[in-house]
């Protein structure tokens, strides 16, 4: 028979970390959703969480050659921070536009979700093959306490995102209104749809590395919000305050399961968030599907 | 009021359609100029481009434009949430405080749709809204793609009327077409001969 208790602790640099976390993965979602005019896009679906996983993978691989910066989760962070800054030079050369593109992009990240997940099995393999403890990051999520270098490295996702939201905050509007429209009345949109790409990659690839994979987050945060009419038309505050308001939510129910053991075990995060996220999923495209067929 | 020439010049190969064009075109204010080319020339890959590198050209000028798809907001907004939205990136440029006051926008039949949401609007009352919206945001450049298609004999005829009164504020504004069909034959309106200085050449 399963046993489950249940105690009371608070952590609050624990439940600080989760909101963190939840407010990245909402505004990851928001901003790829907002730019791509895609409900259905996410740092899930544009394989941003699958890209991650796979630079994991790699640090993995580099660990097992002796190249660590002392634990996995900084070490791929590095990796992924040193390919986004390439990737991003390389887009500027490049001829980028939104769109089309974006169609492009989804269809992409639907290849690295399919590739990484082949590569998982080999990775557990080698695991099992090498005798090496298989990084917690890839099974699903779970919170914890940050190093000191995990929150100094977290400077290089917060600093871009507030000088680019900022940076941005009259335009936000704007892209509610369509590619065409916005270069119309001279927004910088495909510049911003690029930007936006890159960051909400960053802030995936802080999370997935620090604490693992949370999936549906991203989708699902911004979708509940525009259910609320403050968040509706409104994509600052759907990114500022409403992200906000989704990582608070995340932290507690993380504090739920910090809280909650099952046969010893913490039960992580990333198990709830999942199955309620893909419930919660299948419950709104029901209501978008009786809405088209009325 | 003075008139001023707006020298437009762009010579790009898009080599994935493999179409080649080359535009050299003035506007003159408070003229109807003409774009006119038959179906495959390039004229929506030539308005795409142009509105790419607007801003870069012409940094303090705004574009209006108008096009032949439907105007479908992110998310399932209203006319009015679209209209604020459109009024608020473009506020600096107003006189009058709100878009409301407006005369086009108080007729009966395009106020009963301020509470409805766009994508419940038909094809032509889109078309409709769309040109109200430019209309009112008081651009410096209009452009018209195909603007008649979507629209009945009436809005056609107020449609007209509502150019007349944009070309006396001494305004630019491009009608985008065909070329082989008269824009409207009821109207006896003087127009410019269709642009020139434009060439299109698909690359061999």
């Amino acid at each position: 028979m399963g046993e489950a208790a249940l105690s009371w602790e608070f952590d609050i640099l624990r439940f600080l970390t989760a909101a963190a976390a939840g407010l990245l993965l909402s505004f990851a979602g928001s901003i790829v959703q907002i730019t791509g005019r895609n409900e259905l896009a996410s740092p899930s679906t544009l394989g941003m969480d699958g890209a991650a996983v796979f630079i994991i993978m790699l640090a993995y691989l580099l660990e097992g050659f002796g190249w660590s910066l002392g634990n996995l989760a900084d070490t791929a962070f590095v990796i992924g921070l040193i390919l986004s800054a390439g990737l991003w030079l390389m887009s500027r050369h490049t001829h980028w536009r939104s769109g089309g593109d974006f169609r492009v992009i989804l269809l992409l990240g639907l290849s690295v979700n399919l590739f990484v997940g082949s590569l998982f099995a080999v990775m557990q393999f080698m695991a099992m093959a090498f005798n090496r403890e298989f990084p917690e990051q890839l099974w699903f999520g779970r919170m914890q306490t940050l190093s000191p270098v995990g929150w100094g490295l977290s400077f290089f996702v917060w600093l871009p995102l507030l000088v680019f939201m900022i940076r941005h905050r009259q335009s936000w509007k704007a892209l509610l209104l369509g590619v065409g429209q916005c270069r119309g009345l001279g927004v910088p949109v495909d510049k911003i749809v690029r930007g936006s790409l890159l960051l909400a990659f960053v802030a995936t690839l802080w999370v997935v590395t620090q604490f693992g994979v949370f999936s549906f987050l991203g989708l699902l945060g911004p979708l509940l919000l525009r259910q609320l009419s403050r968040y509706r038309g409104s994509p600052w505050r759907e990114m500022t305050d409403g992200a906000f308001l989704v990582g608070v939510l995340f932290a507690l129910l993380d504090h739920v399961c910090f809280n909650l053991t099952f046969h010893g075990a913490e039960i992580p995060v990333g198990l709830p968030s999942a199955l309620f996220g893909a419930a919660a999923l299948v419950g709104l495209l029901w209501i978008r599907a009786r809405k088209l067929v009325e | 009021m003075e008139e001023v020439m707006l020298h437009i010049k762009i010579d790009h190969s898009l080599l994935r359609s493999q179409l080649h064009w080359c535009v050299d075109m003035s506007l003159n204010g408070g003229i109807c100029h003409r774009l006119a080319a038959p179906n495959g020339a390039g004229k929506t890959s030539f308005l795409e481009e142009l509105k790419l590198h607007w801003p870069r050209l012409f940094p303090t000028t705004l574009l209006g434009f108008t096009d032949q798809a439907p105007l479908e907001p992110f998310q399932d907004l209203t006319v009015e949430a679209v209209m604020d939205v459109l009024w608020d990136i473009t506020r600096h440029r107003h006189i009058h405080a709100d878009w409301r006051t407006l005369a086009w926008w108080q007729e009966s039949a395009v106020k009963s749709w301020w509470p409805r949401k766009v994508s419940q609007l038909s094809g032509g009352e889109n078309q409709w809204v769309k040109i109200l919206m430019m209309r009112s945001l008081e651009c410096d450049v209009w452009i018209m793609d195909e603007p008649f298609q979507s629209l009945d004999q009436k809005r056609q005829t107020e449609l007209w009327s509502l150019l007349q009164d944009w070309l006396t504020t001494g305004k630019y504004l491009l009608l985008v077409h065909h070329g082989d069909v008269p824009l409207h034959p009821q109207e006896s309106w003087t127009l410019t001969p269709a642009v020139t200085g434009l060439s299109w050449a698909r690359l061999p």
